[in-house]
């Protein structure tokens, strides 16, 4: 089995008293150039992340999470694709390794779980054959004990009768037992990181409880990190030690699952929470968020919200606010937010002076 | 699966059974009469009856066709009228000269176009790729019989590097690929031969890889730390027997182009029976290729 890189080597590194994260994203910033335009997918994120954390982003369809997490893998079209900023993950700099390092650290030290079980498996070989050939890649076994440590990792993710599972093509499991298949792809080599795009979305809803009680127990036992990119909030909800809000490739909220989620400053998360069925009275119509996200080509000026903000004031259109942290952590990137004894409030009135008020 | 591939193989035979009819019938029903050709005006009709009998075409139309379906079937494809020599060997003749280029053609048109293919892939909308299917559209489009003058011309007329016709010195028998003596003759008409099916299979290789590069799979592998070159050659290992009907392709081409290679060889069966029409063997044979190619007999 491969040797998990521990905490330790890490601690021990001279940083003083405070702990490095195991993974830390500063300032990453992903653009797709093609001729006609630049997509700006992902405007600068930030974030830390300890070893056996989860930290769930959320945020709408184009937000720019899939983009981010697989700027960790380096997934993108080089040519195409301009990462700018930093992404450390243990002692590697993801932005500046190799392409044979990085080759090394994908699927063992960082892998990957796809959203959709249906496509992301190769439909002309066996379950066993592609967990087998991550193991054979990474650790050069032979293939009988490849295939002798797929069988112990279909176990592992409680795949039934797994002798038989692992000779069956993709299209001959169901949806649930395939995305358990694709999890076992990317725990085969022990990754310190997992980084899960939507494992969850494509599957049925008691499918779903299931594949993320599993992922959650398997986390725990291995001691991984994870990053799980979400658009539903019960799962963070469930799953999450750290959530980041994302909305038009920027991280506008994070901070502890609670705080986000319990007491949202931002009012996209605002607006997201209340858009849910969960805690709404009956007969009450749900809560939209009006507008669509903004185009990532021709990003506004200002908070990238407040065209959709029923908050928004003339000076949100001025600039992005700056990240406003308070003690516990909790980081909020809103105009109208400001700390008070310690924690973040909202505060719909606080605007400049001379402007008014006007709630669109 | 073993099932589905016997019923296609005995569906082959009332197929056959089909096309024999069909070519016979054509035979029969084309202007022309084998013995007529074959004597002089003034020979008595006695006589020319008596020819008749003796190639079996005094007998009903339906008993001609199943003596001679008979015949062939027991592997004797009967005797040409025009020089008596058996068919079969005739074909055969013809056949060697075919393969001493046909085989090196298909063999060079199905790798460069595998190499061509995957290059283009995986340069998708890049300079390289617009290269790669300018060469295949040129390929696809141009017409082998021009393309094997203009070659001619320039090859040989106008710099002189290879000779314009002839197979060599010793003939398909004595062809030896690895004399230049030899080969040099033949490499303008491989060029010739392997251009169109070069064009198809490159087509073929390159969309069928672009679209098994875009799904979602891929990106997969590549998350599990697979190189690019493992993720690339897999699929096309997997999908090379999905090129065969090139391979078909390729052969009935060389069929046409083969005329050029032979034309040469003066007093050889295909191009002396191609003129008139001498026993039903062998002007089925020569029908059946100027189908493939209409300027065969031209």
């Amino acid at each position: 089995m491969n040797e998990m890189r521990s905490p330790d080597t890490l601690a021990s590194e001279p940083h003083g008293a405070t702990v490095e994260p195991y993974v830390r994203v500063k300032d990453l910033t992903v653009r797709f150039v093609s001729r006609e335009a630049t997509v700006k997918a992902v405007n600068g994120v930030s974030f830390d992340l300890d070893k056996g954390q989860v930290l769930c982003v959320i945020g709408e369809s184009g937000s720019g999470k899939s983009v981010m997490m697989r700027s960790l893998l380096r997934l993108h079209p080089k040519k195409r694709t301009v990462i700018e900023g930093s992404m450390r993950v243990g002692a590697d700099e993801i932005t500046s390794v190799s392409d044979k390092k990085m080759s090394e650290l994908r699927g063992s030290t960082i892998s990957m779980i796809f959203q959709e079980p249906m496509t992301a498996l190769d439909p002309l070989y066996t379950i066993g054959d592609q967990i087998a050939e991550t193991v054979m890649r990474h650790e050069k076994i032979d293939r009988d004990a490849a295939w002798k440590r797929a069988l112990e990792l279909l176990e592992l993710v409680r795949v039934p009768s797994p002798e038989r599972r692992l000779k069956a093509f993709p299209h001959e499991l169901s949806g649930g037992l395939r995305q358990r298949a694709m999890i076992a792809v990317a725990l085969s080599c022990r990754p310190s990181i997992l980084l899960a795009d939507e494992p969850t979305t494509a599957l049925d809803a008691s499918v779903q409880i299931q594949v993320l009680v599993l992922l959650r127990k398997l986390q725990r036992e291995m001691g991984m990190s994870m990053i799980f990119v979400t658009h539903d909030l019960g799962v963070a909800a469930q799953i999450a030690d750290k959530v980041a809000v994302m909305y038009a490739g920027r991280i506008i909220e994070y901070g502890e699952a609670r705080d986000v989620l319990m007491h949202p400053q931002h009012p996209y998360t605002k607006a997201m929470l209340s858009s849910t069925v969960k805690d709404q009275d009956k007969g009450k119509p749900l809560e939209a968020i009006a507008g669509t996200p903004p185009d990532l080509r021709a990003l506004p000026d200002g908070c990238s919200f407040a065209p959709r903000c029923k908050y928004a004031g003339p000076d949100c259109k001025v600039a992005m606010p700056d990240p406003l942290i308070d003690g516990r952590g909790h980081m909020v990137r809103c105009s109208k937010v400001r700390v008070m004894g310690g924690l973040l409030m909202f505060d719909e009135g606080m605007a400049r002076p001379e402007t008014a008020l006007e709630p669109a | 699966m073993w099932l589905y591939a016997l019923r296609r193989l005995l569906m082959t035979i009332p197929i056959l059974l089909g096309v024999t009819i069909i070519c016979f019938a054509l035979v029969k029903l084309a202007p022309g009469d084998p013995v007529q050709n074959l004597v002089r005006p003034e020979t008595p009709p006695e006589d020319i009856a008596k020819l008749r009998a003796y190639y079996g075409l005094d007998q009903p139309v339906v008993i001609q066709y199943f003596v001679w379906l008979w015949r062939v079937l027991s592997g004797d494809l009967g005797t040409s009228i025009a020089n008596n020599a058996p068919v079969a060997s005739e074909v055969l003749r013809a056949f060697q000269n075919t393969i001493v280029i046909a085989l090196i053609s298909v063999v060079l048109a199905f790798f460069a176009s595998m190499g061509l293919g995957i290059i283009a892939a995986t340069r998708q909308g890049g300079l390289v790729d617009r290269f790669v299917t300018a060469i295949a559209v040129f390929g696809i489009s141009v017409p082998t019989f021009w393309l094997a003058v203009v070659l001619v011309i320039v090859f040989a007329v106008n710099i002189n590097w290879l000779p314009a016709t002839g197979m060599g010195s010793g003939g398909s028998h004595d062809f030896n690929y690895f004399d230049w003596e030899d080969f040099k003759f033949a490499v303008m008409p491989i060029i010739a031969l392997a251009l169109p099916p070069l064009g198809i299979m490159t087509r073929t290789t390159r969309s069928a890889l672009s679209e098994i590069l875009n799904q979602d799979f891929i990106l997969t592998l590549r998350a599990k730390g697979l190189s690019e070159f493992s993720i690339i050659i897999t699929p096309c290992a997997t999908s090379c027997p999905g090129l065969s009907p090139c391979w078909v392709c390729n052969w009935a081409t060389s069929s046409a182009a083969r005329c050029w290679w032979k034309r040469s060889l003066p007093g050889q069966a295909p191009a002396s029976c191609s003129t008139r029409p001498s026993s039903p063997a062998t002007s089925r044979c020569c029908r059946a290729r100027s189908w493939c190619s209409p300027r065969c007999s031209s």
